[in-house]
């Protein structure tokens, strides 16, 4: 965070670039679970974050104090991420939408207050350390590999190698008949029941999905990071989600990459034009973007940038 | 589902009606169902016979949508029994029951907009594995073997009911009256045995209300499938359906071919008193 | 302590009597049918009702018994306490869903907005808390306004659906918060109160700014009550809230009570925020968006849309909290309280006095 003093030297440009494109990677992963859920099942997911933290959060204590090998707790900590959003599912998913909206937010806020309390397992507002050996090894070979001075490249390719493979996964799976389902449950709940299809089980299946990218995308971010501390997952994280989601067109895999790639761009941009604001002020003023992005995309291209104006189902 | 498998014996209790009832396709008996204090549906008792065309006809508010709601799964009947081919439905979730074979349309046509015509088609075959996630990653030929099929289906149901041009078009593009084109077309792809339709006639043109009736002929000829809908236009009501089933506050008054049911002197005090209750 | 639940909840019972009496007279075309809902309403509505006061009766009786009367008067002094700011907040964010059908989550920056233009007058230049406190309600009320005016009622006009309308409010949340954080700084700020001396009644202590907090927010609700109730406006409003087309269809002038409506949602919210900073001492910009959860909890417990029930859902919720740290760990309350949005959710979502529509 040294905005007063930045090196524009091409070490110090890579290595920041660097930096914010494993964010949008990061990003990226997150807000393909929110495109399934809002884009293509209609169900509006605000606590993504939760799920995130879950992941997060499940494999740094597995390690940590469960003594679990890294790799082991990885789906481990996915598997919590699931039963948790199968928990929350279960009885909020009958909700009407904006009801749901308000449920899935207070999880999440829940699960952050946990993290912040249950100072046992999470070490509270101190945080978790020391939790990414394993991967600091296999970074640190891919980067004699690579023969690179950039510590984060590693991460950066595979945070940007997941989220491609994963792309083309949700998309393909999107093109299956039980994509075409959640569509059908998405524009009419009961359409799809009067054709045989058991609705809840779909939505149930679509947050199960987005927990389990949640939680991936809360690996990368504590490997980023190599820290994990309650404030890092806020409910602004699921939103700054939404704008990337938004940016990048609802029912559109492919748009999320570019509205992540835009966001940050945008975001981590401000740092570059020398306006006369301390840290703090910029800071704020990032999620004024955000929120500015939001608002102007809602009044002037609620489609975003990729997606399709006849599939705007929520929107209306 | 409990409530429903508890109330099934109830039904052999009643052998006066068993006869009668061996050639219909479905079975009311009893159907309760309150709004707050109101009764909607307050006993209600009706057959449909198997392959027929069966008419539900009331004045506003008689319960008919109602009556379709609560067979149809969409609401929870508080009492009484339902049977499809012999099974009894009451309890059973939507979805279930339409696998039964128990399709139905709605009053507002609920074509999916944002999804392509034959994507709407699609959705509505039965046993898809590509439905199951699981399959979906596990065996991406049986699923895709699958979808041909029903895509030959699909696109011959639509050159059956000219959409054929507008297959891969959005639905919401599609005029009022193909939707409920569309709609027929696709409660035809789950290949139900009965089919509840809702007021399928209204806001539709002379033309094309004659090829829907056409159609619906054709289908119970052809494919044996049953009709039971809901209809105010009375020329199609006589001209077209075998039988009539009247309904008014919640109760059938009165059952039998057209020409009996329009002599039934309850049933023309029911739609002459309602008048003023009509819009 | 029961003073203000109690008479929230009387309040809420008033207002059934309400829908069979005063519907009919606005809406005479729909008497009939009115009638019979209200009766509905009412003989449905009042059972659940009184089981859940029975319920938090029991409960309060309970911690009573184990915790003896000192600890529990206490925590219940807190409960109100911080009940007056979430029922101020709350009954805004509640009227605004009833009437536009629109969850705010802008609402909570609201109270922000309102407790930094107090410091404004109260600290900046140097005035009164009560000049600050009518300079912050009129300018929250009046950002309210505005943004009906050039966000909400254009989005209307475009047919909006929820989606859009909900990011909206949450783009909007974060432009006031973090407007606010860029001007005036992360730094913990405080009105010119005075935070230490307390009043002790019967062993309970409650600070002398606290009571007057709660005093305040009792008499301003039992206003807007009043008004809601017995006012041409309230009447409205709620018809609104009740059957938009219906309201519209006999001669209620939307437009005109949905501008009245932001003006008091915001007005009632900058209120909240002058009081929460008040009670609480200092305050960040943070101060909205960590209350607003606390204030769908509220809406919730009440059932959305529902002032009165807003209004009570305000009082338990804090009682709620407050009582839970007789039980567990006070660093939990908040959480406390977002379990029991989520369990009303799921178990009562038309909330505990069981009266809100269309679920």
């Amino acid at each position: 965070m040294t905005l007063s003093s930045i090196s524009f030297s091409a070490f110090g440009q890579a290595e920041f670039w660097i930096g914010v494109g494993v964010l949008a990677g990061i990003y990226g992963i997150f807000v393909l679970g929110l495109q399934l859920n809002v884009g293509f099942t209609g169900i509006i997911n605000f606590g993504q974050v939760g799920f995130m933290s879950i992941g997060a959060y499940a494999m740094a204590i597995l390690v940590l104090k469960a003594h679990w090998s890294f790799w082991l707790s990885l789906p481990a900590a996915t598997a919590v991420a699931v039963a948790t959003g199968l928990l929350i599912g279960l009885p909020s998913l009958r909700l009407r939408a904006d009801y749901f909206a308000i449920a899935t937010i207070a999880f999440a806020e829940i699960i952050r207050y946990v993290a912040e309390n249950a100072r046992g397992l999470t070490n509270g507002n101190i945080g978790l350390l020391g939790f990414d050996s394993s991967w600091v090894s296999v970074s640190n070979s891919i980067q004699g590999w690579l023969s690179t001075s950039e510590i984060q490249l590693p991460l950066l390719l595979v945070t940007w190698g997941l989220f491609g493979v994963l792309t083309v996964v949700m998309r393909r799976v999107q093109g299956t008949p039980w994509g075409r389902v959640l569509r059908a449950v998405r524009e009419d709940e009961d359409a799809a029941r009067a054709l045989g299809k058991n609705v809840f089980s779909y939505k149930l299946q679509s947050l199960a999905i987005a927990a389990t990218l949640g939680s991936l995308a809360g690996y990368l971010l504590a490997l980023d990071l190599a820290f994990l501390s309650p404030d890092q997952f806020d409910p602004s994280v699921t939103f700054t989600g939404y704008a990337v989601l938004i940016l990048g067109g609802l029912a559109s895999y492919v748009g999320i990459a570019a509205g992540t790639a835009i966001l940050w761009v945008l975001l981590e941009g401000t740092r570059f034009i020398n306006l006369p604001l301390s840290a703090e002020q910029i800071a704020a003023l990032r999620f004024v973007i955000v929120g500015a992005v939001l608002i102007g995309l809602m009044a002037f291209r609620p489609q975003g940038l990729f997606g399709k104006r006849e599939e705007m189902v929520l929107g209306g | 589902m409990a409530e429903a498998a508890v109330r099934v014996p109830g039904r052999g209790d009643e052998p006066s009606a068993a006869a009668d009832r061996d050639d219909a396709i479905l079975t009311v008996s009893g159907l309760e169902l309150r709004f707050g204090g109101v009764h909607a549906l307050a006993g209600t008792d009706l057959d449909v016979r198997r392959g027929s065309i069966t008419a539900l006809i009331g004045p506003n508010g008689a319960g008919k949508t109602t009556l379709f709601n609560a067979v149809t799964g969409f609401y929870r009947a508080e009492r009484g029994v339902v049977l499809f081919d012999g099974q009894p439905v009451l309890g059973r979730p939507p979805h279930a029951i339409a696998r039964l074979g128990m399709a139905r349309t709605f009053q507002l046509t609920k074509t999916l907009a944002a999804m392509p015509v034959l994507d709407n088609m699609m959705l509505a075959a039965p046993d898809q594995p590509g439905e199951r996630l699981a399959n979906v990653v596990l065996h991406p030929r049986r699923w895709r073997a699958r979808e041909d099929v029903v895509r030959a289906r699909a696109l011959a149901l639509l050159d059956t009911f000219d959409l054929r041009d507008q297959a891969y078009a959005y639905a919401g593009t599609l005029s009022g009256g193909q939707r409920k084109l569309l709609e027929l077309a696709r409660v035809l792809m789950l290949e139900p045995r009965l089919i509840l339709l809702d007021e399928p006639m209204a806001g539709i043109n002379p033309a094309l209300a004659q090829r829907l009736l056409e159609h619906i002929h054709a289908l119970r000829e052809r494919e044996h499938v049953t009709f039971f809908f809901i209809e105010h236009d009375m020329d199609v009501v006589m001209g077209q359906s075998d039988r009539v089933v009247v309904m008014s506050q919640g109760e059938v008054i009165a059952d039998g071919t057209p020409e009996r049911v329009s002599r039934d002197a309850r049933v023309i005090d029911a739609y002459l008193g309602s008048v003023e209750d009509d819009r | 302590m029961w003073v203000a639940a109690s008479a929230a909840y009387s309040l809420a019972n008033d207002e059934r009597r309400w829908d069979t009496g005063e519907v009919v007279e606005l809406m005479r075309s729909v008497r009939a049918l009115d009638a019979q809902r209200g009766r509905l309403r009412r003989a449905v509505g009042a059972r659940p009702a009184l089981a859940g006061l029975a319920f938090f009766l029991a409960i309060a009786i309970a911690l009573l018994i184990a915790k003896g009367a000192n600890a529990f008067g206490q925590t219940t002094v807190f409960g109100v306490v911080s009940g007056s700011y979430f029922a101020l907040g709350a009954v805004g964010l509640t009227i605004v869903y009833g009437v536009l059908r629109l969850v705010n989550f802008a609402h909570g920056d609201f109270l922000t907005f309102g407790a930094y233009m107090a410091f404004v007058i109260n600290v900046t230049v140097g005035l009164p808390l009560i000049v600050a406190v009518l300079f912050a309600i009129a300018t929250t009320g009046a950002v309210g306004v505005g943004l009906e005016l050039f966000m909400w009622r254009p989005m209307r006009a475009k047919g909006a659906g929820m989606l859009p309308l909900l990011l909206m409010s949450i783009g909007l949340a974060f432009v006031i918060r973090n407007g606010i954080q860029m001007v005036a700084g992360t730094g913990e700020r405080n009105l010119r109160v005075n935070v230490t001396s307390t009043i002790a009644f019967l062993g309970l202590r409650i600070g002398r700014t606290e009571l007057i907090v709660v005093l305040t927010s009792v008499v301003v609700l039992t206003l807007v009550g009043l008004m809601l109730r017995f006012t041409s406006l309230g009447k409205q409003m709620r018809a609104l809230a009740d059957n938009a087309e219906l309201a519209e269809a006999s001669g209620v002038d939307t437009n005109r009570i949905i501008l009245a409506t932001w003006l008091l949602a915001g007005g009632l919210a900058g209120l909240a925020g002058v009081l929460y900073a008040s009670a609480v001492g200092v305050f960040t910009p943070d101060l909205g968006f960590l209350l607003l959860l606390s204030l769908f909890a509220a809406v919730i417990l009440g059932g959305i849309g529902d002032a009165y029930g807003a209004l009570a859902g305000g009082f338990l919720l804090g009682l709620i909290q407050e009582w839970s740290t007789l039980v567990i760990d006070a660093r939990w309350k908040v959480a406390v309280g977002f379990a029991a949005l989520i369990i009303t959710l799921v178990l009562r979502p038309q909330g505990i006095f069981g009266r809100a529509r269309a679920i």
